[in-house]
């Protein structure tokens, strides 16, 4: 007969990220709570250089030492893309919340408009900071 | 069988309560405000640092010192901690279940961000007076 304690049974879970076939549309949702995530880190950032500048000139000089290695330097390249992608990515999304560009053909186009925008200025941004163009 | 009215939710779902708490509205509604509002800032931000970075050291003093861009700056860290610890705060909402860890953890990211907004705040106005 049956047991007298009943094992409750593993229930089955919906698929999730794994199962499904990268497309434009989910990886860059996924890419704007990355980058969101990247954002959050690099506010934690502009306060420790605030508070260094606020620190005297020994401190903001061990600051910009940190920057320039080539780990701090790579940190700042990824933030400043996760910068201008989410700022890209956000507007898309404000959009979408104000009822414009929901045709999947038009979320493909401002799909691919974020990535190139964010990416063009990115390069912009560090052309500048090296004094190559602007 | 006695009717309850005319509720979809079930005896049990009324018992635990965890029904909407009503203030899902403004939630969404100040995470896309606040959005808005860092539009303007952040480019603010981003462009006049860049600006000022080849001047090093007095060169970014002087530009915190300046009125225009410590207000910046100043509202860039209100706007930009409330804006990220709502979101951060989704993400942990989605991904962490136990109820004690999850207002754990959405508790510390509130409180780190106020007490870094503080920290930032502070620093910007230890460089606007010239202490």
């Amino acid at each position: 007969m049956t047991s007298a304690t009943p094992v409750p049974k593993a229930r089955p879970l919906s698929p999730h990220l794994q199962i499904y076939k990268p497309q434009i549309t989910s990886v860059l949702s996924i890419f704007h709570r990355g980058t969101g995530i990247m954002l959050a880190a690099g506010m934690v950032v502009l306060v420790a250089w605030l508070a260094a500048l606020a620190g005297g000139f020994d401190c903001y000089t061990a600051f910009v030492g940190y920057a320039q290695t080539w780990v701090g330097t790579a940190f700042l390249v990824a933030l400043s893309f996760s910068f201008f992608y989410h700022l890209c990515a956000g507007v898309r999304h404000l959009l979408w919340d104000a009822g414009y560009f929901l045709e999947l053909k038009q979320v493909y186009t401002t799909g691919r408009i974020v990535v190139l925008a964010s990416v063009v200025m990115t390069a912009l941004l560090w052309l500048k900071i090296y004094g190559v163009a602007l | 069988m006695k009717k309850t009215g005319h509720s979809l939710q079930s005896p049990l779902g009324k018992v635990r309560g965890y029904g909407s708490a009503k203030t899902g509205v403004a939630q969404w509604l100040d995470l896309r405000l606040v959005a808005v509002a860092l539009i303007p800032l952040t480019l603010y931000v981003v462009i006049s640092f860049t600006n000022s970075l080849s001047g090093g050291y007095s060169a970014m003093l002087a530009w915190v010192q300046s009125p225009v861009s410590a207000t910046v700056v100043i509202l860039t860290l209100l706007a930009g901690f409330r804006h990220g610890a709502a979101g951060l705060k989704e993400v942990i909402e989605d991904y962490v279940h136990l109820e004690c860890a999850k207002i754990g953890t959405i508790f510390v990211v509130n409180f780190i961000a106020v007490a870094l907004t503080i920290l930032g705040t502070l620093s910007v106005a230890k460089i606007f007076f010239g202490v």
